[in-house]
């Protein structure tokens, strides 16, 4: 029996929720592609774009939030189906970074000059200066699109959009998605970025040639995520209940720089696995190096109770720069987060806290 | 006809910075250990203070020094520990009022803090007015490591809070690790850092609303403090106040050489070594080991390792001038061998003739001759800078452009290997 114990506090539940299948059969999600904004801690409402788990396709309901909702595919299931409601006013399209999709009629392609698609599936023939928009098949606006992976191996990884991912990752068409598990503790670090230069840019229709903001190739991040929230929104997560015990840290990076996950006063954690591959031999570092678009797996053995730090050494640690008047009041942010080890709830966490949320899998 | 035979672009280098060198007087001597502090208790300050660029500016800076000195430095003070003791660091806030707390991490140690107030990551103590915080650890396993200021470490950690740790195995003082392939002949520190000089700026006049770390853009780099080519002069020369430590390597010929690289900073350095490959022994003070006891089995050969921030890799290089062809002594098919050389291009003759003296460019570091230990007719003028007829391998990061100092160069992340013929004294 397959027990998944995820202890998450209620910042995090909220900031990536959590969507799994009940039994162990083929796993359906209904995943909606729309428009929404973020609230960063210095009160700066950026327009991103998001996915909300709906009940059915094109229901409408549930929450749009970035990161996208936590894909999790139980242990033994192999077959992965997404079922994608487009309502942003591009066409989109999904893929998962590592998995083999089963049902890609794709890529898309366009002459490079406008957004006419000229075919779908090889390179138009003879035409050696069409372009690919999408690396699968694409979803049009208020369309739905069925995305499956038949033949899903374990492991952590990023699904986002396979259509113009510079422009749509920056947006925030990103999530995590877990298949099995070996742990009984885990915790999702889901690392990302916003330059809302361009996010403001896209929402107000200054995006794209000869355009305000005319492609990403200014990209310059100024806010940076944990789960979607930055320090001081980034609250304490609950990692495991005693000290000794291996906790699995799960990294993903849905940004465009590299980060560099540090944790305090451990000796060293032990790095298992990247983009879903186990190491032969694992590596003993107190540094991750988290690139752009992958994804780390890193086990934690605390020999005490506890908080312990953890932040980008990049030390992007500051939301957009923004300072209270002297030095002495400036405040960290960005990256930094920690991770609680001792009984629930996490002492010194805001009262007005959720409950620390137990899920578990049989 | 330079001896850097495989670094044609140094000669360019090496032209240009001769009246630099001449000007600094360039190291002849260095000291084939890690300087640093040694003991079990260390009282630290924090401190503002300035520091000199090669380029010739100088920038204000905030650094950790010695309690019982007058000033700080940069990087901060080596901290050289034994495995296994109990160590204890106080930290007492000296920074003007206005720079609010500081504090230390180590990263990969587990702490104790008291005395001043709980941070964001540790305990921090006040500037106003001046408090005290006190850390305690014990140095449990060998390796390389840093410490740096945990409160605000974007802007701090550009602002100078850095240092490193080196503990040293129970097994021996030639040893890294506590296995018998991590022996070396000669340790030396890369501590490597870099500098947006606007930050500096807006710090030094008061204008904090301009401290902006999201646009961060760094334009000078350092190893152990100092630019090239400063990180050739002596340890503690006293036109580099507050910059005690060099980055000079030197060794004699089939010596081990262990270096440990510290990314201190916030970007990545890919750091680059001519005249050989080296091993990765360790990253984050743990040996690459697929086992405990195995020894670094894992280590891997590279010609260039990225340092990240935060992180340490140690690395060993050897030399003997095996593979090129020639005997680097200009040594006859009879003669004896010389220490540490390979014997397969015993005697075999330099590969070109030498052109007369009035037809050469002379690099300062030449001897005079292409051969190790030789020594030669020099032109009028030239510094000389070869005392003992070594080889100069120019190390230094692949990120090309972090050879300069502001824009300046050369500068910024070079250093150069001295392979000095055998019997060299070497302190």
């Amino acid at each position: 029996m397959l027990k998944i114990k995820w202890l998450l506090t209620g910042l995090l539940a909220a900031a990536l929720c959590m969507v799994v299948a009940g039994t162990a059969s083929a796993v359906v999600f209904n995943l909606r592609a729309a428009a929404t904004t973020v609230t960063m801690p210095d009160g700066t409402v950026v327009p991103m774009w998001g996915y909300a788990r709906e009940s059915s396709p094109g229901a409408g309901d549930g929450t749009v939030m970035v990161p996208g909702p936590l894909l999790v595919v139980p242990s033994g299931d192999t077959t992965l189906t997404i079922n994608l409601t487009n309502r942003l006013p591009r066409p989109t399209s999904l893929h998962i970074i590592g998995q083999v999709i089963a049902n890609n009629s794709g890529p898309v392609w366009t002459n490079g000059l406008s957004d006419t698609v000229i075919s779908s599936g090889s390179r138009p023939q003879n035409n050696y200066t069409a372009r690919v928009r999408s690396f699968t098949h694409e979803t049009a606006t208020n369309a739905t699109q069925t995305y499956q992976w038949t033949n899903v191996r374990p492991g952590t990884f990023i699904y986002q959009s396979g259509t113009n991912p510079a422009m749509q990752v920056s947006m925030g068409l990103y999530g995590g998605m877990i298949a099995g598990s070996r742990y009984s503790n885990e915790v999702i670090l889901f690392f990302s970025e916003i330059d809302p230069i361009i996010t403001n840019a896209v929402a107000n229709g200054d995006y794209g040639p000869g355009r305000l903001v005319p492609s990403t190739i200014d990209y310059h991040p100024r806010y940076f995520l944990i789960n979607g929230k930055a320090y001081p929104a980034l609250q304490p997560f609950a990692a495991a209940r005693n000290a000794n015990e291996d906790i699995l840290l799960r990294f993903f990076n849905a940004g465009l720089e590299t980060h560099i996950p540090t944790i305090l006063n451990t000796p060293h954690m032990s790095i298992v696995a990247e983009d879903g591959v186990p190491f032969t031999y694992p590596k003993r570092q107190v540094t991750v190096e988290l690139l752009a678009g992958k994804t780390v797996e890193a086990v934690l053995k605390p020999t005490e109770e506890g908080r312990f730090a953890l932040y980008d050494r990049r030390l992007n640690l500051t939301n957009a720069g923004s300072i209270s008047s002297g030095l002495g009041g400036m405040q960290g942010g960005g990256m930094l987060a920690s991770l609680w080890v001792g009984p629930t709830p996490v002492p010194g966490a805001p009262v007005t806290l959720a409950p620390i949320y137990l899920l578990l899998l049989d | 006809m330079l001896k850097l035979i495989d670094i044609g672009r140094c000669r360019t280098l090496l032209a240009a910075v001769i009246a630099v060198l001449m000007v600094l007087g360039v190291a002849r001597s260095a000291s084939a250990t890690i300087v640093g502090e040694t003991g079990t208790t260390f009282n630290l300050v924090a401190r503002a203070g300035s520091i000199s660029t090669s380029d010739g500016d100088s920038f204000l800076m905030w650094g950790y020094g010695l309690a019982s000195g007058t000033s700080m430095q940069y990087p901060g003070p080596t901290l050289i520990l034994q495995q296994g003791q109990t160590i204890t660091v106080t930290l007492r806030n000296e920074l003007p009022a206005d720079a609010g707390n500081v504090s230390i991490v180590f990263p990969g140690q587990i702490v104790t803090a008291s005395g001043g107030m709980q941070g964001l990551l540790t305990r921090e103590a006040s500037s106003d007015p001046p408090d005290t915080v006190t850390y305690t650890f014990v140095a449990g396993e060998p390796g390389t490591y840093l410490y740096h200021s945990g409160t605000r470490p974007d802007l701090q950690v550009e602002m100078g809070l850095v240092g490193a740790i080196v503990i040293r195995p129970s097994l021996g003082a030639n040893y890294a690790y506590n296995h018998a392939n991590s022996r070396f002949d000669r340790e030396y520190l890369y501590l490597l850092t870099e500098m947006d000089p606007r930050i500096h700026r807006s710090i030094a006049f008061g204008q904090y609303n301009q401290v902006d770390t999201s646009n961060y853009y760094a334009t000078n780099w350092f190893i152990n403090g100092r630019n090239f080519p400063d990180v050739m002069a002596e340890n503690n020369v006293p036109w580099l106040p507050n910059q005690p430590y060099n980055c000079q390597p030197r060794m004699l010929p089939g010596e081990t050489v262990l270096l440990r690289f510290i990314g201190a900073g916030r970007d990545p350095h890919p750091m680059h070594e001519h005249g050989n490959d080296f091993s990765v022994l360790a990253v984050d003070g743990r040996m690459l080991e697929s086992a405990p006891g195995q020894g670094a089995d894992l280590q891997w050969m590279a010609n260039t390792m990225r340092v990240l921030p935060g992180q340490t890799v140690d690395v060993t290089w050897t030399w003997t001038g095996a593979g090129l062809g020639w005997d680097i002594y200009g040594h006859a098919a009879g003669d004896a061998l010389a220490p540490g050389e390979d014997p397969t291009d015993h005697g075999k003759p330099f590969p070109v003739i030498i052109a007369p003296r009035d037809e050469l460019t002379f690099g300062q570091f030449y001897s005079g001759t292409p051969f190790l230990g030789g020594s030669g007719e020099l032109p009028v003028g030239h510094p000389g800078l070869n005392a003992f007829g070594g080889f100069f391998y120019m190390w230094h990061s692949h990120t090309e452009k972090e050879l300069t100092s502001n824009d300046i160069w050369p500068g910024g992340l070079v250093s150069f290997m001295i392979v000095e013929p055998p019997g060299t004294p070497i302190p």
